[in-house]
């Protein structure tokens, strides 16, 4: 049997192995099509990405709000400063009040 | 040396010739099988390629070879068979070796070999599937496959949805925190400048002290000065003492 699959007979089956090789290729289309409607029919990709896209847009207001927090603490160290001063000249008036009465006697 | 053989064997009659097909009987000459008829078909062996490629016994590429030279005396096929696998050819000249894979098998390569060898489910229906096809593929049911796929579809869609919709939520938070630091900071720099207004009015205070403070001393000299001057004056003309009244 093996001496009968000669070069000749070789030639016979190079068509079954072709059409083998043919069916085989069509089946892994097949397996990719599906894979790639299971991907697309299910808006995974669309929606992620889109939520991707938002979340990038909120760059600029996150740099907003950063400025804005280094703006409020300027303000707050301004602030205190004020307040310093005006407890002081608060008991400054005091001192003033003393005096005018002892002008006053 | 089917042809040398025809013109040999003329003389004795043709009619040997016709039953041989190239193969002398007493002499035990052996030559090369002319291919006989072929009695499988592709229905029944698909996978001739095997036998082709691999050859379980002995090839005919290899047994004709080998023996041209060597003039097959009955003892030593064994031997040829042999020493034909070890050497190649002689009319096959190596340039080059084949380059072996030193760095390691592809890991996608690894995976494919790794898949065991299967057969495939529609054995014979190379040539004619038509035919055969309704009988296989009501066998084959492909409704749980296609179940699983909606599935796992919308399995894919129920976690990609959530995920975007918590997404949308942080989003819309930070754009709120930035909300909230503006309006913040606009309401802390106008209580900054009114502060500020604030502060340097009070801060007058310790000016008002100060010019207090002198206006009391420049007081005390004045009333000095005045008793001085009161006391220097004869009886007659002093004044009466002088009293610090409230108006």
């Amino acid at each position: 049997m093996a001496s009968a699959s000669s070069t000749s007979a070789k030639n016979l089956f190079v068509d079954s192995k072709t059409r083998l090789a043919e069916r085989v290729q069509m089946n892994v289309n097949n397996m990719g099509s599906i894979c790639r409607q299971i991907n697309r029919g299910s808006q995974s990709c669309d929606m992620l990405t889109h939520s991707a896209r938002n979340m990038a847009l909120q760059e600029h207001a996150i740099q907003n709000s950063e400025d804005n927090f280094r703006k409020l603490n300027a303000l707050i160290t301004h602030l205190g400063y004020q307040q310093e001063s005006i407890q002081r000249s608060a008991h400054a008036l005091e001192n003033v009040k003393e005096q005018v009465r002892d002008m006053q006697r | 040396m089917g042809g040398e053989q025809s013109r040999e064997a003329g003389v004795m009659g043709v009619s040997r010739m016709d039953g041989m097909e190239g193969r002398s009987g007493p002499d035990a000459r052996p030559t090369s099988t002319s291919p006989r008829p072929s009695i499988c078909s592709d229905a029944d062996l698909p996978y001739i390629s095997y036998t082709v490629n691999r050859p379980i016994g002995d090839s005919p590429k290899h047994t004709s070879r080998g023996v041209r030279g060597l003039k097959g005396s009955g003892g030593s096929p064994r031997k040829t068979r042999r020493l034909v696998h070890q050497q190649r050819p002689q009319e096959v000249v190596v340039v080059r070796e084949a380059a072996a894979n030193a760095t390691g098998l592809d890991p996608e390569l690894a995976r494919l070999q790794s898949i065991p060898t299967f057969l495939p489910i529609m054995r014979g229906a190379l040539t004619a599937p038509s035919a055969r096809d309704p009988e296989v593929l009501e066998r084959l049911d492909a409704g749980a496959m296609t179940a699983l796929c909606r599935r796992y579809q919308a399995h894919l869609h129920a976690t990609a949805y959530i995920t975007s919709h918590h997404q949308d939520n942080i989003s819309s938070k930070i754009r709120e925190v930035d909300a909230t630091l503006t309006s913040l900071v606009s309401q802390l720099t106008e209580r900054q400048k009114s502060f500020a207004r604030h502060a340097e009015k009070l801060s007058q205070v310790t000016e008002v002290s100060h010019s207090l403070a002198r206006c009391h001393a420049s007081l005390n000299l004045i009333l000095e000065s005045l008793e001085t001057l009161n006391d220097s004056l004869p009886i007659q003309d002093r004044l009466e003492p002088f009293v610090w009244t409230t108006g």
